[in-house]
């Protein structure tokens, strides 16, 4: 009897596992042709030369060591990180310095404000570079202008065709349109606090800039820790905004990781080198995360 | 006892007006951030209703009328409608597929006893903080060889479905759990079949899930740029707005108030979108780490 019935649920199991797998078929059926197989792909693209036609020829790791080795491709990669650091920095610290303003206005007051602190976020990235090309427009643009209306003419310049400039401007650019998802995914962080921690402390007498840095502050910390390593990897994705606001210029200053491969798959026809670059640059960003993640992991409060 | 009340309200009368002036210094720097943030929108829409003369003669100006030439010649001869018209079909598409692909998968990932459930699901995280940039090429020489390329739409929507299942199905199982396993086993004694409950019984009860997942994919669907480059490289049809801008602004150069018109074509229906979805973006953003 007890056995029948054992045997009748792991038939009922053996149903349900068969009936699971059917139901995983199209999802890994997807992730097999879109994913799996162009990263072995690319993986063995990386050690052969090939020119998109004809044959590939393996040359072991020569594709890798030019990419350590060609100027141009180390800096691309290094001006992908220094956009990366800066726009990381800009959007955290606007961030989080709006979420806490918002956070001491009204509620309704505050929705206004947080609507338009998250409008540049709901942009595309492509329109808002194109917003930020008419913006910073060295004769015809609203920085410059303004600078001219305020009789301030010493602070104008070419934002976006300036060797020392161009790198600050698109990290300022995107940390700025990054901003307003740090600060809506801070402020629903502060939204957590329960009440009551706050309603002791005023009682006790402490002013505004007290509640953050003794409750707010380290009650979300958890929530900054992982908009953080969230903000970092996102960080890296500066095809867009670069392509966009300088295609790279000027000259090839701008240049970063993702595009110098894509010029090297597209325009040159070098397919196993641009693999060997997006490998390397891939396995830096995944580096990089897991450094952030590992640093932050340690910092959870629990309340 | 009446000079210590006095001495209550006196503290807090103080306690107060120094809040109220942390409050008043907050709100003159968040405006002033409000202008920043918003003014360069509002004055791209000011310029989009400008002849290109009368742009050049005064930028601070208000238009002499409502001029609404721009608007069309960027719908129209700049095809903006055209390119607006395709990357809604290809976000439809993508994101309905999306989830229900997704769903099925998260489904059977949490109800249906498949072994190796944990490995599954790390593969997936792993899969979704992969950037894009190791996958595009060999991706690309793929489709080209499979004959993908000729055929408009079905590249992208291929790419994007198949790079947002793994976030998208991890974020759907977690709600998964939050339906009661009893609710199906009582279907299940019922005889009611899996396709049945999953659609009858489990997704009535997800809509919030199902929109969260849903907004997050539209997000990087619709601004997704460096593969929706590529896979169009060899044709003019089918281009998404992404990829239509560019050209546009490509063909226009420094015709700035044809410009305007079209970015304010594209960021109207985000914000109008946004007014009525907030809830379920914000709930995307927290959701988890968005692929791109």
């Amino acid at each position: 009897m007890n056995k029948n019935i054992k045997k009748r649920y792991s038939k009922l199991d053996r149903r349900l596992m068969g009936m699971g797998f059917l139901f995983l078929l199209p999802a890994a059926v997807l992730i097999t042709f879109t994913t799996l197989v162009p990263i072995v792909w690319n993986c063995v693209l990386s050690f052969s030369q090939w020119n998109g036609n004809g044959r590939m020829k393996f040359v072991g790791l020569s594709n890798y060591m030019r990419v350590f080795t060609e100027k141009s491709t180390m800096k691309a990669i290094g001006n992908s990180m220094v956009i990366a650091a800066g726009s990381t920095a800009v959007s955290m610290i606007l961030g989080i310095v709006l979420a806490l303003m918002i956070y001491k206005t009204g509620k309704r007051e505050g929705s206004v404000y947080r609507f338009i602190f998250y409008s540049p976020s709901m942009m595309p990235m492509t329109v808002a570079g194109l917003l930020f090309v008419f913006v910073l427009s060295p004769d015809d643009g609203l920085l410059n202008n303004l600078f001219a209306a305020l009789g301030l003419q010493s602070l104008q310049h070419a934002w976006l065709s300036e060797p020392g400039l161009v790198l600050a401007v698109l990290a300022v650019v995107s940390g700025f349109k990054g901003s307003g998802t740090i600060m809506m995914m801070i402020y629903t962080g502060i939204l957590g606090i329960p009440e009551s921690l706050f309603e002791s402390a005023r009682l006790d007498g402490a002013d505004y800039w007290k509640e953050v840095k003794m409750i707010i502050l380290p009650l979300i910390k958890p929530t900054i820790c992982m908009v953080f390593s969230m903000e970092v990897m996102w960080s890296f994705k500066t095809y867009d905004m670069v392509w966009t606001m300088t295609q790279g210029g000027p000259g090839s200053l701008s240049k970063t990781a993702p595009i110098i491969m894509i010029q090297n798959a597209f325009t040159y026809n070098k397919f196993g080198y641009a693999s060997a670059i997006g490998l390397v640059f891939t396995a830096i960003v995944l580096f990089c995360i897991t450094l952030v993640r590992r640093a932050m992991k340690s910092e959870i409060y629990e309340y | 006892m009446k000079s210590m009340s006095t001495d209550r309200t006196a503290v807090r009368r103080r306690k107060w007006n120094s809040d109220d002036r942390i409050r008043f210094g907050i709100r003159l720097v968040l405006i002033l951030a409000a202008v920043i943030y918003i003014y360069p929108v509002i004055f791209a829409g000011i310029t989009s209703l400008k002849t290109l003369p009368e742009f050049y003669s005064d930028i601070w100006a208000l238009p002499e009328k409502f001029l609404y030439r721009n608007y069309i010649d960027a719908f129209y001869t700049g095809k903006i409608g055209e390119y607006f018209f395709n990357s809604v079909l290809i976000a439809v598409l993508s994101i309905g597929l999306i989830q229900l692909v997704s769903t099925m998968a998260a489904y059977a990932l949490t109800r249906l006893k498949i072994p190796g459930t944990n490995l599954i699901l790390l593969l997936f995280f792993a899969l979704q903080i992969l950037p894009t940039e190791t996958i595009i090429i060999p991706l690309y020489v793929e489709m080209t060889k499979l004959g993908f390329m000729k055929l408009q739409y079905v590249p992208m929507i291929l790419a994007y479905v198949g790079w947002s299942i793994p976030g998208s199905t991890i974020i759907l199982k977690n709600f998964f759990h939050t339906v009661p396993a009893e609710l199906l086993e009582a279907a299940r004694i019922d005889g009611c079949g899996e396709i049945r409950s999953l659609f009858k019984i489990t997704l009535p009860l997800m809509k919030s899930a199902i929109c969260t997942v849903a907004t997050m994919n539209l997000n990087f669907v619709w601004g997704e740029l460096m593969w929706a480059q590529i896979s169009t490289l060899l044709t003019d049809k089918g281009l998404p707005l992404t990829v239509g801008l560019l050209n546009f602004k490509g063909q226009i150069s420094t015709n700035w108030p044809q410009l305007c018109a079209a970015i304010i074509i594209v960021v109207l229906p985000l914000y109008t979108l946004f007014l009525f979805s907030q809830k379920y973006f914000i709930a995307g953003l927290t959701a988890g780490g968005v692929k791109g």
